[in-house]
This record gives structure tokens, C-alpha cells and sequence, in this order.
């Protein structure tokens, strides 16, 4: 069954159509790459998804488990199991990360009609998961994200997915201002969360990625559309050619 | 003039000179001279540069009627936890300390008149030269008008461990007339001296009153005092104050003031660095709904080379409430070296909120480091939007940030009880259940 279901999705933002017409499925267990150039919407595709009201959706639906979620708040969409790894992830001073990390664990086990976690079972949970992402412990204590460097702010990303265990995970050029060996890091730290039972989409500019993450199904977006889907050959036949014989179809 | 000093002659009564003749000659003297200088200038219109975004039309409209001298009652253990862990001291209505005279740790605490029989030289000395009665009318008026005042006295090189807290407490009045009192603080720190003082204002709920309180705090050479002023007036009252500290040579003064109550609020705060290598630290909060009305109006004077002064003032505002800042830094002729630092952040959780915020910088030294900042804002649309994508529904959100907002100061608050005492009151949040473990960020 498909867990996303976008259909004919067209996004505005201030009266300026981004998504002219999305339209995709993705299985449980799958894992989509969404590539293009830049501009071409990939990041509003993700955010859309995960509810951000800055964009509106004029036209189509995304279905989620059968349930259009249009009208859910981000939260509700969290709890429903959306996850959306940042671009650029928020510094929120004042707020340490394991106390918004926990707040957020508590509201979506509530939602799934689970027992709150007490602090001594939410600390042993994170140290799991924290040598999952080689994360140094002492990240936990500070103000979230603040000050920390950009390959630790996108393991914390991945780290907060792997202890929210959502169904879909989108993630949003998580390769970006990585190393080569924070990527690698990061890409394993996603691929030990890749099971049956859940979705990724990966927005990413580069073929880099997908060497780590490897993709079931590739799509071009250009100008707010999907110009072609295809294996995970399409990712280095990208890599290769570029996106401009893609775009001079996209504008056809 | 104004509407207000055209009816003052119907308060006169009540607000001028009264003569208690068994106090010493020069007390009269000042007395006579603060009531004289009221009388002169009446209550500050709005073409007062200094009072001109403070609306004191509504509360000068009020009939008042003078506060009862009853015994201190204790405070409502609601609005106020039992103690901070050291020695409360309250005195209700501005009038009667709770104790007449105690000592504690070394610190002696005492009512004026028992203090003008020991230390009657010290007190002349001090009293009404630190807040000049010339200073600000409501001052003036505290100064001609107070019944008694609270008088610390910390010898030289006496280190108080426990904290020293006076309670101003005002039972206010149940009916239409707003019931004045004129609380009244001297600090004597003498030299190598330590001390921490928490110095708080509040009364009943639901009772009417007018608060009128003036501090004056003398730090000695290299005393170091630690003071927390913090305001919890009723709903329904208004609360004029003035505090200011003296410091001498390589002397520390830190000074926190946190405002969520009154219908009406302005402190005067105001710090003379008048000796080298002096420092201090002047740290503001306020939280602030409805229609209240915050001012803070402060003064930092750099007075003597070698000295360094920070100061963080931040406004959190709700609903239709109006804060206002003004921040005067003075570097006086000679005062070379000096480093001063301001601060002012005012997070704006509604459209209706107003804020007036004005830095100001008056410098006559030419080799000094001075710097100052303001911003006014709202809660950051990205990291609500972060937050709710993991979860977090937007109540908690934004209490969350807000939370944030505050502890940025409430954090450095050393004493425990009264760190935990004043998060509750800023946040009154229904959402968030604090594990301080973990909130804590290191």
C-alpha cells in the first residue's frame, strides 16, 4: 500500500506557483530520491509535506496513510509519523536538546496511545541511539543546535529521527556542508533506520548521497514538476550529463 | 500645565510634609526639604522628558487615602514561597518591620528610629543622599512622607551567608480609594563586606494601593552585594519606585530586577560607579499582560576611571501591555577606561503590545568602550515551526521559547528557591512540566 501519496499538488507562495503538479507515490519500505537543480522546489516538496504554512497549497492533496493531511498542523503530522530532517537546522537557545527532544518523544508516544517515557528510561534510550550517530554526549546538554558545528547539527537530525522512529522521513539535503566522513556517518546512521515498514524521501543536488543511501526510485524535479523517474542508474546518469537537457524538457 | 497638576492641590493633603517631631533635626530638614521641592514641581506632566511615555494620567486620577498601619501580615503563601532560605524580614504598609530590630549572620536589620539611636551620624550621611529628593517627585514625596524605613547595616568585612529578604507587603484597600504607601530601604555595606538581598514588593490580590518605594544602597570598598528586586504587586495597583546604588573603590554590585505584577509599574534604577575598579551588573526582566504598564528607567553613571558596568534589560509582552525602556549610560569628564555595556531585548507575543525603547549615551571621557543595543521581536517562525515538526504542539512551543527568552537571565540567578520561584511566576504555564535536569542547558 502506499504510505504518500502526492497528487497534482500545485504550491504558491506570495502568489508564486513553485509546485506546478506533483504528482507521487511512495511504498511503505521505499526510498525515493527527489533530485533537480536549484530552484526547482525539491525543499518545498519536503516542506509542504511536513506542514509548513509559509507555503500554500492551491490545488491537489497529500495522502498519508490514506488520510489527506492538508489540514493537519505540523505537530499532528509529526505525531501521525512525518519526520522532516532540516535543510538548515534551528538554533533554539535557551532550550537544551534533550529537553526538547524528550518533549517531543513524550507528545508522540502519547498520540500513539503509549506510556511517557520517565528520565531514566528517556536517557537510556538516547544513549542508544546516540552511538548510532557517534554523536558526543555533550551535545545533549546544550541549547539545541546552538553553536554546534553544521555536520553536528545534521547528526542531530538524524539522531532525533532515530529516536522519534517516524514512518516517513524526509530528508532535506542532509548531504549539504558535510565531509566525507560525517556523510558517510550520516548515511548510516539513516540507513539502520531503513525497514519495511518505512518511507524515505531524500531531497538531495548531488549524486554523492545516494552512493550511501541507495534510492529504489529517482525523480528529476525541474521547475515545480517531476520530469523523469527512474532507477538509481539515473542518479549517475545526472551526475554525468547534468540537469540542463532535463530543464529544456521541463520548459517544453 | 497639565490636567493632573491642576487637581493637586485637592491630594496636597495627603501627599505633603507631615512633621513627626521626635526625629533628629537634619531629618527634618530633608523632610522639609523633599515636601518643599514637591510642592514646587506636583507630579510630572507629559511634557516631562523623563515621564513622557509613562501614563500616570489614570492613577493620578484616583482618590487615595492613606495605607493602614497594621502589623505585617504574612504574605499569601501562594504568591510567595515561605523563604528564600535565609532571614525574612516584612513590613507591612511601608509601615512597621515585622521585628523591630534583629541581627543576623552579623547583618543588623532594624527600624529607623532604633537605628537613629546607634548610628545616627552614619544614617545623616546616607539617608536621602544616595536617591536625592531632587532626583524625581515620587521620590520626593517617599522622602517627605515615609514612615518608617528598613535600615541594613552589613560591618566591615562581614561575609552574610544566608540571604537577607524584605518583604514589602501592602494589605491595600478593599474599596474605591487606593491606599498609598511609601516604602522606604537603606543598605549600609561596609568595606570587604558580602551580602545578598532580596528585596521584594507585592500585596494582596485583588486590593488597591499605590506603592511608592525608595531604595538607597551605599556598596564600601571592595564590598560585593548581590540584590534581587522583584515586583509582584496586585493586579490592580501601581507601583512607583526608585532605587540606587553608590559604589566605592573596587566594589561589585549586582543588581536583578524582575517585574510581573502591578497595573502600573516604573522603577528608577540608577548606579554610581563613583570610585575606580568598581563593577556592576544590572540585569531587568519583565512579563507583562492585559493593559499593564512597565517602565524601566535606568541610569548607570561611570563616575571614575577603571570601571566596567553591564546591563541586560529584556520585556516579554502580552495582550495589550506597554513596556518601556530607557537606559542612560553616563561617562563623567576623567572617567577614562571605562567599559560599559547595555542591552535591550523585548520579545512581543502579541500585536496589540507596545514597546518604547530608548538607549541613551552621554560621554565626556575619550578613552572608554561603550556599547548598546535594542531589539524588539517576535517568537522566531522557524524554530515554532521546527519544534512542531518533532511534535510539539504550538502552546508549548511557544512557552518553550518564551521560557527560553527569560532564562537566558533567570539562569544566573544562584539561590535555588528563588531561581525556581520566579520561573514559575514568568512562565504560569499549563504546559510545561520542568525536569530542571534536563532543561538545563550547560
Amino acid at each position: 500500500m502506499a504510505m504518500l501519496e502526492v497528487k497534482n499538488l500545485h504550491v504558491s507562495i506570495e502568489g508564486k506557483e513553485i509546485l506546478k503538479g506533483i504528482n507521487l507515490v511512495v511504498n511503505a519500505g521505499e526510498v525515493h530520491a527527489i533530485m533537480g537543480p536549484n530552484g526547482s522546489g525539491k525543499s518545498t516538496l519536503a516542506q509542504v509535506i511536513a506542514g509548513r504554512d509559509l507555503y500554500e497549497v492551491t490545488e491537489g492533496d497529500i495522502i498519508f496513510n490514506g488520510k489527506s493531511i492538508l489540514d493537519m498542523s505540523p505537530e499532528e503530522r509529526s505525531r501521525e509519523g512525518i519526520f522532516l530532517a532540516f535543510q538548515y537546522p534551528v538554533e533554539v537557545p535557551g532550550v537544551s536538546n534533550i529537553y526538547f527532544l524528550r518533549s517531543a518523544l513524550n507528545a508522540i508516544r502519547k498520540h500513539r496511545g503509549q506510556e511517557e517515557l520517565d528520565a531514566m528510561e528517556f536517557l537510556s534510550l538516547i544513549r542508544e541511539k546516540i552511538a548510532l550517530l557517534e554523536m558526543n554526549e555533550e551535545l545533549l546538554h546544550r541549547s539545541v543546535n546552538e553553536g554546534f558545528s553544521g555536520g553536528e547539527k545534521k547528526r542531530n537530525e538524524i539522531f532525533q529521527m532515530a529516536v522519534l522512529e517516524p514512518r516517513l522521513c524526509l530528508l532535506d539535503e542532509t548531504d549539504s556542508g558535510l565531509d566525507i566522513d560525517a556523510l558517510k556517518t550520516v548515511a548510516n546512521g539513516v540507513n539502520a533506520l531503513r525497514s519495511p515498514e518505512r518511507s524515505m524521501v531524500v531531497v538531495t543536488h548531488y549524486q554523492r548521497l545516494l552512493d550511501y543511501i541507495v534510492p529504489d526510485v529517482v525523480h528529476v524535479l525541474a521547475n515545480g514538476r517531476i520530469v523523469k523517474s527512474g532507477g538509481k542508474d539515473l542518479a549517475l546518469e545526472l551526475e554525468e550529463k547534468g540537469y540542463a537537457w532535463l530543464e529544456e524538457q521541463a520548459a517544453v | 500645565m497639565t490636567q493632573v497638576s491642576a487637581s493637586f492641590p485637592a491630594v496636597q493633603g495627603l501627599f505633603g510634609w507631615r512633621e513627626k517631631p521626635e526625629e533628629p533635626s537634619w531629618l527634618l530638614e530633608l523632610r522639609k526639604r523633599a515636601a518643599e521641592n514637591f510642592e514646587k514641581r506636583g507630579f510630572p506632566g507629559n511634557d516631562d522628558e523623563e515621564w513622557r511615555f509613562t501614563p500616570l494620567g489614570e492613577l493620578l486620577k484616583q482618590r487615595f487615602c492613606p495605607s493602614q498601619r497594621k502589623p505585617a501580615e504574612s504574605p499569601s503563601v501562594d504568591r510567595l514561597p515561605g523563604s528564600f532560605g535565609g532571614l525574612r524580614v516584612v513590613v507591612g504598609n511601608g509601615h512597621e518591620l515585622s521585628v523591630p530590630c534583629v541581627s543576623h549572620d552579623g547583618v543588623r536589620i532594624c527600624s529607623l528610629s532604633l537605628a537613629l539611636e546607634s548610628r545616627a551620624d552614619l544614617l545623616s550621611s546616607q539617608l536621602g543622599n544616595i536617591v536625592l529628593p531632587e532626583s524625581n517627585p515620587f521620590a520626593a514625596l517617599n522622602t517627605a512622607r515615609f514612615d518608617d524605613a528598613v535600615v541594613i547595616f552589613v560591618p566591615e568585612g562581614t561575609v552574610v551567608e544566608k540571604p537577607i529578604e524584605i518583604v514589602f507587603w501592602n494589605m491595600g484597600n478593599q474599596g474605591e480609594e487606593v491606599a498609598v504607601s511609601h516604602p522606604r530601604l537603606l543598605v549600609i555595606a561596609e568595606p570587604k563586606s558580602r551580602m545578598c538581598l532580596i528585596e521584594i514588593h507585592g500585596g494582596e490580590a485583588a486590593t488597591r494601593y499605590f506603592s511608592n518605594p525608595v531604595t538607597e544602597i551605599h556598596v564600601g570598598k571592595e564590598a560585593k552585594l548581590e540584590h534581587y528586586r522583584v515586583q509582584i504587586e496586585s493586579a490592580s495597583s501601581y507601583h512607583i519606585g526608585a532605587t540606587r546604588a553608590r559604589l566605592e573603590k573596587a566594589s561589585n554590585y549586582d543588581c536583578f530586577a524582575v517585574t510581573y505584577g502591578g497595573k502600573l509599574s516604573r522603577v528608577d534604577i540608577g548606579i554610581s560607579l563613583c570610585e575606580e575598579n568598581s563593577s556592576a551588573l544590572l540585569r531587568g526582566l519583565y512579563r507583562i499582560q492585559g493593559t499593564q504598564v512597565n517602565d524601566f528607567h535606568t541610569i548607570i553613571e561611570h563616575a571614575a576611571p577603571h570601571c566596567e558596568s553591564l546591563e541586560v534589560v529584556k520585556g516579554i509582552l502580552e495582550e495589550r501591555s506597554h513596556g518601556i525602556f530607557n537606559g542612560r549610560i553616563i561617562v563623567r569628564p576623567g572617567a577614562q577606561k571605562t567599559d560599559s555595556r547595555q542591552t535591550n531585548k523585548n520579545l512581543v507575543l502579541s500585536r496589540d503590545a507596545v514597546v518604547n525603547t530608548n538607549p541613551q549615551l552621554e560621554i565626556y571621557a575619550d578613552d572608554v568602550k561603550c556599547t548598546h543595543g535594542a531589539t524588539v521581536g517576535h517568537l522566531d517562525e522557524t524554530a515554532l515551526f521546527y519544534m512542531r515538526s518533532r511534535g510539539i504542539d504550538i502552546n508549548t512551543a511557544r512557552d518553550l521559547l518564551t521560557y527560553a527568552f527569560a532564562n537566558d537571565l533567570l539562569r544566573n540567578v544562584a539561590l535555588l528557591p528563588l531561581r525556581e520561584w520566579l520561573e514559575r511566576e514568568i512562565l504560569e504555564s499549563k504546559h510545561l512540566n520542568f525536569d530542571r535536569d534536563l532543561v538545563e542547558v550547560s
